[in-house]
């Protein structure tokens, strides 16, 4: 059938809902720096199932094209984030995020 | 003959080049031009000189005739209101571009050699030359927004300069005076130019001058009161730039700045921007003749006001500033009899001698090492021949000596008053011949005791001058006492005897001396009619003389003006009354200063108040701190202390409650992103379930 | 609200909760159990869902693959966020990304889905690999404490449910609550094993291959492409700036001191 049912997209639109709250739990309840840009890695996953079954359902490419972008923004995203956890592990020989707290009030 | 517009269309770039030149200075003044520094100053402003001079021919030559007008583009568009920036060019404008850019270029020259060794030389040039750009575009610009752009350039580079030495506090002190004292005039100005913009619905100078509003009777009823208020602030503008009586008092200050400022921006073009606009605005002031006449009585109050306080000053700088708030006067004076013509050729004449008196006192300064005081030296003609016959040059020019430019200017200021058509116009011109006999006494009173007599040096004669920068761990005394210590061993070591200087330093002066020498017999041959070249020259200019507006314009009462027949004086009696006057002056001041300076001291001391008065410059600056500025604190300290208790109060409990709120929501500041990113997710999720239950 | 949709959603917050590392007395067993529950539940609830659609007459069943590219993708997606060795959680990302691509593929994103694999398993997760071996922390623990240690997992785990149930809760309101109303058993068997898509669809087909793919992307996104071209040099860049040795602690970048007064 080349037409997607919406019902076969909710299907969809739940698992991505699933995998973005997995992504955000892991953000929030790691330490280490590292996990937690892996954790938003699964949070473009994500979204990205989304985006390409919407493509399928409206039998169009913009979703894959986004998907194309959001990649970009994840492999830069990668690129700063890990220089940045390689920058801040020199300065205080640890990945743990709770010890980068000076903006507190 | 049909003028040559790709030439015509150079004048826009008259500013252009100093522009460009104080960009490059600025850019690389510091590390790459270093001392080289006044090589784009002096091309900048000696292209812009040619520039200037080869408009003047083109209208001499007839090739423009009238007003040359240019838009060379839409600066501020907003609904009906349009600002351009463009050019209005008249023999007016081109006179004025062509004086500036000529005596700027001779004072650049001589600044190199002036300002060698300064800290900051590059600073200096560049700021010189970011005032000529706005100085011309002041004078060439075709709206009054756009003269104000200038105004307040010129304003922003002088206040630069005069603060030049910035490590020095009087310098300070005076670049805040002169600043303050000008913001009383642009603001004054600034509204005068809302309220033309009220009245003409525009900004441009052709729309106003020629509107034809000026011609009707209806307009000209309605609007009387509102052209009398324009007209009385334009005045103040013209008057705090122009150092006139009540804003007089930041000039004489602003000589702290190095003297080839003090000679350019505060003698010879800047001071004289309000001339210019008074000049400009002449069709607006000949529709409110009291204001016209009140500009002529400050004028001759203040010439005669600055001369007696220049009698008794004895810092020469200081002594020339006061002649030039009195000069000045002189040609506000010309302003108010509605002769443009005369106050005009006076400016002209007056950037050549005061030009040519500062670079040499300047000349006098870097030899001295600094000294200015006049009873500290004497006889220095025999160290330093060329800048004597300079400066007596120029001061047989501002004394108005027969044959001198001063004098034909002068002189045509005196007729003007004298045949003027308003009752008091000739007593104007007895103030003026009083002033004369006072500025001849002055002047000369600095160039005998100076330059006259026996040979006196001040201690500090051939030392690099100490008024450079006092830098943190450098004491001037120190090299002051190394010199006496060396005595004449160390002047020679030193190889700075005081002397002329260096050829760029006396070219110019020379040139100036030229200048100030033969000026003025512009205004008395080379033109039509057996007149003088300026008379002629500046005929096409728009109402500069004022002719008695078409209709008196009191509304109600029809007041004919008066046409008083006074006695017309001849021009040549006046002449002859006036040479005797500068006579008289000069010799009593050989007799004083020269000839029997003990004399000098007697009169002096059984003079003693009125020498008292005179010194403390009438106590004007007295009066401004008892009136005004004491009032004004002690009103600050009541607002003080009702601040401290009243507002600080209300502020404190306002204040207390933010502080309390964030004292308890700081805990949420854990600096931890964890507690950020929960804190987000949990908004989603409250925002998504209130849309939920409260849409449903 | 549906009852049943939210028990699976709190029994999979309990799951997550007992899961996340905890340092002593680990609940790892338990928590997979629950787990179990959640994807035993889920399951149901799909069933259902996709029993009533097929009632209907509209194909909601997506074939045996979806579904266990799905459960394939949770499971993994949890490891990655619950195992207290950063390495295995990369190495769960790479299974994680090959479901994705799985799931890709049945989207026919076929280019996408290789794209993902050779992104994402090729190059992202061989930096993250590295870079975890990098930063490791001296000494010979094995597992850091703060790799051992959840701080706040309840309010972590409470609030992401309470949006992930409420995001739910929007998407599948107003569908029946009747349990397996007139279920057809064939065709729900028929929708969840084999799904009523096909591959060999021509025009669908097209959809997934690179040519559409090429055109949309340089014709109406040309300039964001470009863009993210520019952007992908910068943080390159950055990340170099970034990432060299010596950096200055305060002050100008360049002097490396700051400027003596």
């Amino acid at each position: 059938m080349p037409v997607m049912s919406q019902a076969v997209l909710y299907q969809y639109l739940a698992l991505g809902a699933v995998l973005f709250v997995l992504g955000l739990i892991g953000f929030v309840a790691r330490r280490n720096m590292i996990l937690i840009f892996l954790s938003t890695e699964i949070m473009f996953q994500g979204v990205a199932v989304i985006l390409i079954a919407f493509s399928r359902y409206w039998m169009n490419m913009d979703g894959q094209s986004f998907v194309i972008f959001l990649l970009t923004i994840a492999a830069a995203e990668a690129s700063l984030a890990l220089g940045l956890v390689i920058l801040l592990f020199r300065r205080r020989e640890t990945l743990d995020v709770d010890v980068w707290s000076e903006m507190q009030g | 003959m049909l003028p040559d517009l790709s030439m015509m269309q150079s004048v826009a770039l008259i500013p252009v080049f100093p522009l460009l030149a104080a960009l490059i200075i600025a850019l690389f003044g510091a590390r790459v031009l270093k001392t080289r520094s006044w090589m784009p100053a002096v091309i900048g402003v000696a292209i812009s000189a040619v520039l200037a001079l080869s408009l003047l021919v083109m209208f001499q030559r007839g090739n423009i005739v009238g007003v040359y007008q240019l838009t060379l583009y839409h600066w501020i568009s907003s609904g009906g209101f349009s600002i351009p920036i463009g050019i209005y060019v008249d023999p007016l404008t081109s006179l004025f571009l062509a004086f500036i850019t000529f005596v700027s270029t001779l004072i650049f020259i001589y600044s190199c050699g002036y300002m060698q060794g300064d800290y900051g030389y590059f600073r200096f040039f560049a700021y010189m030359n970011m005032f000529v750009f706005f100085m011309c575009t002041l004078v060439l610009a075709d709206n009054f927004v756009l003269l104000y752009l200038g105004w307040e350039g010129v304003g922003l580079a002088s206040y630069l300069l005069v603060g030049y030495y910035y490590t020095k506090p009087a310098a300070r002190e005076a670049a805040k005076k002169a600043f303050i004292v000008n913001r009383i005039g642009d603001t004054c100005l600034a509204i005068a130019i809302f309220i033309i913009y009220l009245v003409f619905h525009t900004e441009t100078f052709s729309r106003i001058f020629y509107s034809s509003d000026l011609k009707n009777v209806g307009f000209l009823a309605a609007h009387h009161g509102t052209l009398i208020w324009i007209a009385l602030l334009l005045m103040f503008g013209a008057f705090a730039k122009s150092a006139q009586f009540p804003l007089h008092v930041w000039l004489p200050d602003a000589m702290e700045g190095p003297t080839p400022v003090s000679a350019l921006i505060h003698a010879a073009t800047m001071v004289t921007a309000g001339v210019y606009l008074i000049a400009r605005c002449m069709p607006l002031f000949t529709l409110a003749l009291p204001v016209l006449h009140l500009v002529g009585v400050v004028g001759g109050f203040t010439a005669f006001m600055a001369a007696t306080i220049a009698m008794c000053q004895y810092d020469m700088k200081r002594i020339w500033a006061y002649s030039t708030v009195s000069q000045l006067g002189y040609m506000f004076m010309a302003l108010g009899v509605a002769s443009g013509t005369a106050a005009v050729f006076h400016v002209f004449t007056h950037a050549f001698f005061k030009a040519l008196l500062f670079l040499s006192t300047g000349s006098v300064m870097h030899a001295m090492g600094g000294e200015l005081d006049i009873r500290k030296m004497s006889g220095i003609r025999k160290v330093m021949p060329i800048t004597a016959g300079c400066l007596l040059i120029g001061a047989l020019a501002l004394s108005g000596f027969p044959g001198f430019s001063g004098f034909f200017s002068k002189d045509e200021i005196l007729s003007a008053a004298m045949n003027a058509t308003w009752t008091w116009g000739p007593l104007l011109s007895v103030v003026g011949l009083v002033t004369a006999l006072i500025t001849a006494y002055y002047t000369f009173r600095v160039f005998f005791r100076v330059f006259m007599g026996d040979l006196v040096l001040p201690a500090t004669a051939g030392l690099h001058e100490p008024s450079a920068f006092v830098l943190p761990g450098q004491d001037r005394h120190e090299s002051l006492a190394e010199h006496e210590a060396h005595g004449e061993a160390g002047l020679e070591a030193q190889g700075h005897k005081p002397s002329d200087g260096s050829v760029a330093m006396w070219m110019p002066l020379i040139i100036l001396a030229i200048g100030a020498a033969f000026a003025g017999y512009l205004g008395v041959f080379g033109g039509a009619n057996g007149g003088g070249w300026i008379q002629s020259f500046l005929s096409p200019v728009h109402l500069l003389n004022g002719t008695v507006p078409p209709v008196t314009i009191t509304p109600g009462t029809h007041i004919p003006v008066r046409t008083v027949s006074t006695v017309r004086v001849a021009p040549l009696m006046l002449m002859a009354v006036s040479s005797a006057l500068v006579l008289l002056g000069v010799l009593v001041a050989a007799y004083f200063h020269w000839v029997n300076r003990r004399a000098a001291d007697l009169v002096g001391a059984s003079l003693r108040p009125v020498v008292t008065f005179l010194e403390n410059k009438w106590y004007i600056d007295e009066l401004y701190n008892y009136g005004i500025v004491e009032p004004l604190w002690l009103l600050g300290q009541a607002l003080s202390i009702f601040d401290r208790f009243v507002v600080d109060g209300v502020v404190f409990v306002i204040g207390f409650f933010p502080q309390f709120t964030g004292y308890i929501l700081k805990a949420t500041q854990s600096g931890r992103l964890r507690y950020y990113g929960i804190g987000m997710i949990a908004g989603i999720a409250v925002v998504i379930l209130g849309v939920l239950y409260l849409l449903r | 609200m549906d009852y049943a949709l939210a028990v699976a959603t709190a029994l999979g917050a309990l799951s997550i909760y007992l899961l996340l590392p905890r340092g002593r007395g680990s609940l790892v067993k338990t928590g997979a159990l629950v787990g179990v529950l959640t994807l035993g539940v889920a399951i149901l609830y799909l069933v259902r869902w996709v029993g009533h659609h097929e009632a209907v007459g509209q194909g909601a069943g997506l074939g045996i693959f979806f579904y266990l590219f799905a459960i394939i993708a949770v499971i993994s997606a949890t490891a990655v966020i619950c195992h207290p060795r950063p390495l295995y959680s990369a190495l769960y990302f790479v299974l994680l990304t090959l479901a994705m691509a799985g799931l890709f593929i049945l989207l026919l994103a076929q280019f996408m889905a290789i794209v993902l694999i050779i992104i994402y398993a090729g190059a992202i997760l061989v930096t993250y690999i590295f870079v975890i071996m990098l930063a490791s922390p001296g000494g010979n623990v094995a597992v850091a404490d703060y790799d051992r240690v959840t701080p706040d997992p309840l309010l972590a785990v409470l609030v992401s449910f309470v949006l992930l149930g409420t995001v739910l809760q929007l998407m599948f309101i107003g569908q029946p609550r009747t349990f397996m109303a007139a279920r057809p058993v064939r065709a729900v068997a028929v929708g969840v094993i084999r799904g009523h898509q096909s591959l060999s669809d021509k025009p669908a087909l097209r959809i997934g291959g690179m040519e559409l793919l090429g055109v949309n992307l340089y014709s109406q996104y040309a300039l964001p492409l470009e863009l993210a071209g520019i952007l992908l040099t910068i943080s390159l860049v950055g990340a170099v700036m970034i990432a060299r040795k010596n950096v200055p602690v305060a002050g100008v970048l360049g002097t490396g001191q700051m400027p003596v007064e």
